[in-house]
């Protein structure tokens, strides 16, 4: 409670005036004095403020003018937020410092979300501010923190006011121009949604010709052509058939690393909605399939506007924080789970409630604040978590338990996947193998269930393999000898690096530019492997920095349709 | 130097992007006041040091006035100056009342520091001088920095009569509270005799505990009007931990115990 001013002041207050009265000189000690009993009615008011008055204060919020627990939001896209803190009682206190917290995922450019402010009265304090989601998935906003001080800062605490609200942030979909071809090219232009198929079927455009075979309907025999042949001919339609168009989004634990925005799965999101967005513009149906490590969820094809909802549903799911790996129970995570929780539960983690056992050991300094760090915060996450009684003496023992539930209960107040929350040399991030197997049982199963002339639009996060893509290739030969089209697309980690930009003529002055030129030929190299080893299949590789990418899928279906590209724009 | 791959994933976090900086506001009328009450506190202080040479004293007490708007632990370093003027230069008198001047030089040092305090904390950005200070907050220790990053401003709209008088307010009642606090410690010349002490001692002893006394019984007082008032989740969490603390022990030998047999079953 007291400041390092307060502190100081108290100690230099206590000696002077031991000294004063000790050696009998009257001014010290009443100047010393006066400074204790100073210190005494400071201390007084800012207690019954901060202990009386302040626990009277609610606060309400109003996310876009609304005030619902729960909403949607649309990532990089302006949110109107009001807040207002209202006390049940009539109060006086001067000086306050309001902060709406805002988790990672959102991003406030003005910096209007923390105000000071003060109560006179029973009036309420209202402030506004705007604020923007930085990725998709989740965006969690807890409630108030109140900052209070004294006039003269001797005395600070600070205070939460909850107030959760969550919201799902749904990605943004890129708009690209997806007009249908309104030249004729063919014969019959089919209606939107329906293509050719250059095999027999129900359609309008003529296929070939051929001998009559009993059972063939009266009304398709070619009957001119059948009187010069002398032998009855029977007219044969072409099939039409809509395309589907099937994303497999790569949602495992490597694409979740980074800051919110930044994310290879950020990327890929957007991709994906703004693909799913631009085919079923031209009616064409879209199917999901989102796969991690371990597990592969589907989302049948289907068209229309609820569908689309659907999938941008499915997508942010995926986007939405899971369990991280386990790491283990560094300093720094316990460092940061203790700033978070004394930022959001500021009143598990006081000496008054949160006590703690008389020990001896550690005596150092450091490990003993580190300790008493520990112990508090096993009993507030405990609470929080509703753990058993003797939980917080297992957790004080325990270092993976406690690690695990660090992560948890960062992850949950909104932290991204960034050190410490996630270990830098964490060997489950990037499990090939799994991924690999989730996604190749994944493309069997759709290559099994579908028709001919399918699209498979692989989203997936290549760019740090390093190892063979026989698997990879295996399970896009089978889907090619079904005669369906694959497309791979890769997230690229900066979107202002071009393949082709590495320039070795470039100054470098420094070792953090050897670095980073170093780390984009890395990254060129692979882009330019990958694109390398599958072009042998017959699969174009683009990267998320492209802004033609879109297109490319666009065309690919198109080639998948008529077995030609009407855009004009090369592979 | 910056990771590569999936490190640098990991590593670049918007947590250590620059936030917004939150604008201090400068506040010019209260500051014009505190920096007022500063000289006057400055000028009442220097008397002690200067009794005598007025241009010693303008001189003196300019460079106390300077030293608060230095900012960094200001009040507490003019305290400890005066402080250790006073144990210097003051004689030893063995009385139990005050003098008027005394009480005089008293409030001037209360005028000083109270004013000092408050106008270090309205005006961060006053003047190139308090920035070479901000400057060198960077150097300092983190858990000093973080006290001062603390700090809060307050909007020039809430300044008036009620502060103003309420700062006199608290400067006259700690002086005379202090005086009062003097005199309920009387000098008793037997003290030697009756409890085996130099006067100046049982006098130290006495107000040790007057102080100690008023702390706890205040203390109780606010403590049994607040506890009431703790939230369910506060209450849980200090049931907890008092349970916690009287069995400590038994717990951690249980726990040692089942670490241990984990251990030998791998």
């Amino acid at each position: 409670m007291l400041t390092p001013r307060g502190h100081f002041l108290l100690l230099l207050g206590t000696v002077g005036a031991g000294l004063g009265v000790f050696n009998a000189q009257e001014l010290l000690a009443l100047v010393s004095l006066s400074v204790l009993v100073w210190l005494f009615f400071e201390w007084v008011q800012f207690r019954w403020r901060a202990d009386v008055q302040l626990r009277g204060l609610s606060c309400e919020r109003l996310v876009n003018g609304s005030s619902s627990p729960t909403g949607r939001f649309w990532a990089r896209r302006i949110v109107r937020v009001a807040v207002r803190v209202s006390s049940n009682s009539s109060m006086r206190i001067p000086w306050l410092r309001f902060e709406d917290v805002l988790p990672e995922n959102m991003e406030c450019s003005d910096g209007g979300n923390v105000v000071d402010g003060y109560f006179q009265g029973a009036d309420p304090f209202e402030f506004s501010y705007t604020a923007t989601p930085r990725g998709v998935g989740s965006a969690i906003l807890p409630g108030v923190t109140v900052r209070f001080g004294d006039l003269q800062g001797l005395f600070f605490i600070q205070r939460f006011l909850p107030a959760r609200q969550s919201f799902r942030v749904l990605p943004t979909c890129i708009d690209v121009d997806t007009a249908h071809p309104t030249t004729k090219q063919v014969n019959s232009l089919p209606p939107p949604g329906i293509h050719r198929m250059q095999r027999a079927g129900m359609g309008s455009e003529l296929l070939e010709l051929r001998e009559y075979v009993p059972g063939d309907p009266p009304k398709s025999i070619a009957w001119k052509v059948s009187a010069k042949r002398d032998v009855l001919m029977t007219r044969q339609y072409e099939s039409e058939v809509p395309v589907r168009t099937t994303l497999f989004i790569d949602a495992s634990f490597g694409t979740r690393l980074g800051a919110f925005g930044l994310r290879p799965i950020d990327q890929i999101i957007l991709l994906a909605g703004s693909i799913a967005r631009s085919t079923m513009a031209l009616r064409d149906p879209v199917g999901l399939v989102c796969f991690d490590n371990a597990h592969a969820k589907t989302v049948p094809s289907g068209i229309g506007e609820r569908h689309f909802y659907r999938i941008l549903d499915q997508l942010t799911e995926c986007a939405e924080p899971a369990r991280p790996p386990l790491a283990r129970l560094t300093t720094p995570l316990l460092e940061h789970t203790w700033a978070t929780l004394q930022d959001r539960h500021p009143e598990l983690l006081l000496p008054r409630v949160n006590q703690l056992p008389f020990r001896l050991f550690p005596i150092r300094p450091f490990l003993r604040s580190l300790s008493q760090k520990r112990a508090r915060l096993t009993a507030a996450l405990t609470e929080l978590y509703g753990l058993p009684v003797d939980a917080p003496s297992q957790l004080e023992q325990d270092d993976l338990r406690l690690a695990a539930l660090c992560q948890r209960f960062l992850t949950e107040s909104g932290l991204a996947w960034t050190w410490p929350v996630v270990e830098r040399r964490g060997r489950e991030v990037h499990d090939w193998d799994a991924r690999f197997d989730t996604l190749t049982a994944a493309l069997t199963s759709a290559v099994a269930h579908g028709r001919d002339n399918e699209l498979f639009v692989l989203l997936l996060d290549l760019v740090d393999y390093t190892g063979s893509l026989e698997r990879l290739k295996q399970v896009i030969r089978l889907a090619r000898a079904r005669h369906h089209r694959v497309v791979v697309i890769c997230p690229w980690p900066d979107e202002t690096l071009k393949a082709k930009e590495v320039d070795s003529s470039e100054e470098l002055d420094t070792v953090e530019d050897l670095v980073e030129r170093a780390e984009r030929a890395r990254l060129v190299a692979s882009g330019e492997r990958l694109k390398r080893e599958l072009r042998r299949l017959g699969v174009p590789v683009a990267f998320t920095a492209d802004r033609r990418t879109i297109q490319l899928t666009l065309i690919e279906a198109n080639l998948a349709r008529n077995g030609r590209s009407t855009t004009g724009i090369r592979r | 130097m910056k990771p590569d791959g999936i490190l640098q994933r990991i590593s670049e976090s918007n947590r250590d992007r620059p936030a917004q900086p939150h604008q201090a506001t400068v506040e010019g009328s209260p500051a014009l006041f505190y920096g007022i009450a500063i000289a006057a506190g400055a000028t009442a202080s220097a008397m002690l040091f200067t009794r005598g040479g007025a241009g010693l004293l303008i001189l003196f007490a300019a460079g106390l006035a300077a030293l608060v708007v230095l900012r960094l632990w200001t009040v507490g370093i003019l305290l400890l100056v005066i402080q250790g003027a006073l144990f210097a230069g003051q004689p030893q008198r063995l009385i139990d009342r005050v003098s008027f001047l005394d009480l005089v030089t008293a409030a001037g040092v209360m005028t000083l520091l109270v004013a000092g305090s408050r106008f270090l904390m309205i005006a961060r950005e006053l003047s190139p001088i308090a920035n070479l200070s901000e400057a060198t907050r960077r150097y300092l220790p983190r858990n000093l920095r973080e006290s001062t990053e603390h700090d809060l401003t307050r909007h020039a709209a809430d300044f008036g009569i009620a502060e103003r008088g309420t700062g006199i307010l608290r400067i006259v009642l700690a002086v005379a509270g202090a005086a009062l606090l003097l005199r309920a410690i009387p000098v008793d010349p037997n003290s030697l005799d009756d409890a085996w002490l130099i006067p100046s001692g049982l006098r130290l002893i006495s107000l040790a505990v007057l102080l100690l006394s008023i702390f706890l019984v205040t203390d109780l007082l606010i403590e049994t009007v607040t506890w009431r008032r703790l939230s369910v989740r506060e209450a849980r969490v200090f049931v907890r931990s008092v349970l916690t603390t009287w069995c400590d022990r038994e717990l951690r030998a249980v726990m040692y115990q089942e670490m241990k047999q984990r251990r030998n079953r791998r």
